[in-house]
């Protein structure tokens, strides 16, 4: 019942609150008012009427008229007199013998009433208030003893307000009141719809509990989102990170209501604030990532309010492109293979239609030991899978190009640390195998060396071309992103970045000696995840 | 606003301060009391009960050493007693009040503000007993005879009392007809300034019956000049063995007529405390039992906190008292 009380719209609930809390403020107001009033009438007319009771007991005439053969005529013209000055109800004089001498009705005269609630006067003389219906009706009465010249008590005055009139009295007061009350509920009803529309203007005509489940929305839709997403003010003080944005750029929830700057001094807002301008792809290398960011205004009805800042780790959409192309370099490198082995399977079986047996069994003789000096070197003396993987597939690509790839007869390689991991190794070795097998196109003779090494805490890998070699000034370029010595037709250039990178993650090293008999990139890897190379 | 809130605070605590102050100046001062001439203030013109009783205190304490400032006793006459109990209302601890039921009785007749509430009850001295009295050649022997003529005829009998309807002579004699089942109301009571009024109008035959207290009778009637018909004490009264009791004549009633001191508002405790201290004192010395055998009256000593809880009971009597309607029988 309660519950479907309170489910109703923002405007009727204020209102009814607004309502309600003038209401019980008014009527309380009110019953204090009319209790104090009550008894503030009620002691004054019981004032009154004593005083005037007193007061007509102690005229001298009243006393002597009294003792006269007939009071009444002289009396019933005073007391109405003084009835009409003091509003009272009824003044009646009693003689001793309980008859009534004046009364507002004349029937009444000559009539006799007991002294009951007269009795303290007629008896002891005593002057007071009491609360009577023996005349007329319930009211209330002062009484007074009349004394003769002689102190001889001869009668009583009985002073009179009817409590109904009392009543009525006092509901012509709260009559006026009442209307006030009526204006001052009017007034607060229309201030509480005022204030309601006013709420619905500033939660654009949401309910609040509308507004409740677009908050909770708004905050699982925000924390699932692989994107970053940075709300700010009009101000550029952030409102809000969501959870991709804290790890992508490495942010809590105390930079909330701060500058973006403070987070994000890379990023300038001021434009997007000022001139109301969306921003889209920006690069930006924030903590030594790539990141793509898209800035754009919250707007309210054309004003600016704020601004959004959405972003995406463009490192991470590299590796993922990458590793996409080694996958396919491998299968180009099988069909490469497919394409030598059936080349030769061709000289073979022409060999064999020729009926030169011998050249071909020398034929067949020579491969067996190519191959199997090469699987040798491989698989005896590189004992780690990942690697042999790699250097099986560089070998048929380099035989298809005609590139002479060595692995040198020295090189010795345990099965790698685990915290190296393939993707790892297809990105370092593969990528500097392909650069080197690139730099020896042009060569008429075109050699590539590959040396491993596994000698104490570090894992040392060599890859030496004879091409052209680097100069001084490539050397030093050749690690930032987007650099390349290659044609600029492609998007290429992240291959020497995405090699550093990851030679970084692993704490190693890398070197480069270049000169015009080609160059050498060697590369140190730990073998402990926790940094062996402190020690160097 | 919080600061205003602070000021008047600070104010109001400055104010109580300043009262705490002065007040316990006054208490430093009665530890002295006290500092002036003494005045006993008699509500009446000289003769009476209350004269009486104000002269006597006067005359021990200064005779027996009790008080060694002057005493002066100031007659203040007027309003069965309002006129004096008023004047004491706006005088300090150096002055007293003699008083008797009427503090109360007129009070809960609106004949005056003033109760015993507004002043600082020192002690109940005496009590003594009310008595009725005809003349010689009335035909009336007993108090029971009044009553029954009364009953017959409330109207035949004019009763003389004074000072004024409602104190303890009228509402004894009422009482008493209550009892009868007399229709009160119609019984006719004259009333006199003084008893000595009472008394000559007694002797001189404008009453048939007339109610006061034994003392102010008592002298008339050992003379002859007229005879009390009843007391309102428990037994018969020593030295008025031939006046019978009240109860005697199958009323059970007794009425005592008591007076006691009392202060002005607001006495420190060490002002009562003197009071107490000294009343006391007179109470136990032997002139105080000469003066109570003189005047017919009873020792009735009640210190200050017993006064105040005598006055208190009594107050509530004489309410129901008064709002009997006679129609109780």
């Amino acid at each position: 019942m309660i519950q479907r009380l309170l489910d109703v719209s923002l405007m009727t609930k204020i209102t009814g609150m607004v309502v309600g809390l003038i209401l019980s403020v008014i009527m309380l107001l009110l019953g204090i008012f009319a209790y104090f009033d009550t008894n503030q009438i009620f002691s004054n007319k019981n004032d009154l009427s004593l005083q005037t009771a007193k007061t007509i007991s102690f005229m001298p005439s009243v006393g002597d008229a009294l003792k006269s053969a007939s009071p009444t005529d002289e009396l019933q013209t005073l007391t109405e007199r003084i009835s009409m000055q003091t509003n009272a109800d009824y003044i009646i004089i009693q003689n001793r013998q309980s008859e009534i001498l004046t009364h507002p009705d004349p029937e009444m005269i000559g009539e006799e009433q007991a002294f009951d609630d007269g009795y303290r006067a007629v008896v002891f003389g005593g002057y007071y208030n009491i609360e009577s219906d023996e005349f007329m009706g319930s009211s209330i009465v002062g009484k007074a003893p009349i004394y003769s010249e002689e102190r001889e008590l001869v009668g009583i005055v009985s002073v009179g307000y009817l409590k109904e009139n009392i009543f009525s009295d006092i509901i012509d007061r709260m009559d006026s009141i009442l209307y006030f009350a009526l204006i001052v509920v009017v007034i607060g009803i229309l201030l509480s719809i005022f204030l309601a529309r006013h709420i619905r203007k500033d939660t654009m005509g949401l309910e609040p509990r509308e507004i409740a489940t677009l908050y909770r929305d708004r905050d699982s839709v925000l924390s699932s989102l692989n994107e970053g997403v940075i709300a700010t003010d009009a101000k550029g003080r952030i409102t809000m990170i969501n959870r991709s944005a804290k790890q992508l750029v490495n942010l809590s929830d105390t930079y909330v209501n701060r500058p973006i700057q403070d987070a994000l001094p890379e990023v300038s807002i001021s434009e997007t604030l000022e001139r109301s301008e969306v921003t889209l792809n920006n690069e930006l290398h924030i903590n030594q990532r790539v990141i793509i960011l898209n800035l754009a205004p919250i707007l309210d009805q054309g004003t600016v309010v704020g601004a959004v800042a959405t972003f995406r780790d463009k490192t991470e959409i590299k590796e993922m492109v990458n590793t996409l192309s080694e996958v396919k370099k491998y299968s180009e490198d099988l069909r490469a293979q497919t394409h030598e082995f059936a080349n030769k399977m061709y000289v073979i079986s022409g060999l064999l239609q020729l009926k030169s047996y011998d050249e071909a069994f020398q034929m067949v003789q020579k491969e067996v030991a190519s191959m199997e000096n090469n699987n040798r070197m491989i698989f005896e003396q590189i004992s780690d899978p990942k690697v042999q993987a790699i250097l099986l597939g560089k070998m048929s690509k380099a035989s298809e190009k005609k590139i002479d790839f060595i692995v040198d007869e020295n090189s010795y390689l345990n099965q790698l640390p685990e915290h190296i991991e393939v993707t790892h190794m297809t990105t370092i070795i593969g990528n500097l195998i392909d650069n080197a097998f690139e730099e020896v196109m042009s060569q008429s003779e075109r050699k590539v060396t590959f040396l491993t090494l596994d000698i104490g805490k570090d894992i040392i890998f060599e890859i030496s071309d004879n091409g052209g070699g680097l100069d001084d000034q490539h050397v030093a370029h050749v690690f930032q992103p987007g650099y390349t010595t290659k044609g600029e037709k492609e998007q290429r250039g992240f291959g020497l970045f995405n090699v550093k990178e990851t030679i970084d993650e692993l704490k190693g090293d890398i070197e480069i000696n270049s000169d015009e008999n080609g160059t050498t990139f060697s590369i140190f890897l730990p073998k402990s995840d926790k940094g062996g190379s402190e020690d160097d | 606003m919080r600061k205003w809130i602070g000021f008047i605070s600070v104010l109001s605590l400055l104010i109580m301060a300043g009262c705490g102050g002065s007040s316990s100046g006054d208490g430093e001062g009665g530890a002295e009391f006290p500092q002036e001439d003494i005045e006993f203030v008699a509500p009446a013109s000289p003769g009476g009960g209350w004269d009486g009783t104000a002269r006597a205190m006067q005359k021990i304490m200064s005779d027996e050493g009790i008080i060694e400032e002057n005493i002066n006793v100031v007659n203040k006459p007027g309003g069965s007693g309002e006129v004096g109990w008023q004047y004491l209302s706006g005088q300090d601890a150096h002055h007293l009040a003699i008083n008797s039921s009427l503090v109360i009785t007129n009070n809960l007749l609106g004949q005056s503000e003033l109760t015993y509430e507004d002043f600082t009850p020192l002690g109940i001295l005496t009590t003594e007993w009310i008595s009725v009295a005809v003349p010689p050649e009335s035909e009336f022997e007993k108090g029971k005879d009044v009553m029954e003529q009364l009953k017959e005829d409330p109207t035949s009998l004019k009763i003389g009392v004074a000072p004024g309807l409602g104190n303890n002579d009228h509402l004894s004699f009422v009482q008493a007809a209550k009892e009868f089942g007399v229709d009160i109301p119609k019984v006719e009571f004259l009333i006199y300034e003084s008893g000595g009024d009472v008394v000559s109008a007694l002797l001189g035959g404008h009453v048939d019956v007339a109610t006061m207290s034994v003392s102010e009778a008592k002298e008339q009637h050992n003379a002859g000049k007229f005879n009390m018909i009843a007391v309102s004490s428990e037994e018969r009264i020593e030295g008025l063995e031939g006046v019978p009791t009240w109860k005697e004549q199958g009323v059970d009633m007794v009425f005592p007529h008591w007076r006691g001191v009392m202060g002005p508002p607001d006495m420190t405790e060490e002002e009562i405390a003197y009071w107490d201290d000294k009343i006391s004192e007179m109470v136990d010395s032997e002139a105080w039992q000469k003066v109570l055998e003189n005047n017919e009256w009873q020792s009735f000593y009640k210190d200050s906190s017993e006064s105040k809880a005598f006055l208190e009971e009594q107050t509530k009597n004489y309410d129901e008292l008064l709002s009997e309607s006679g129609l109780t029988d």
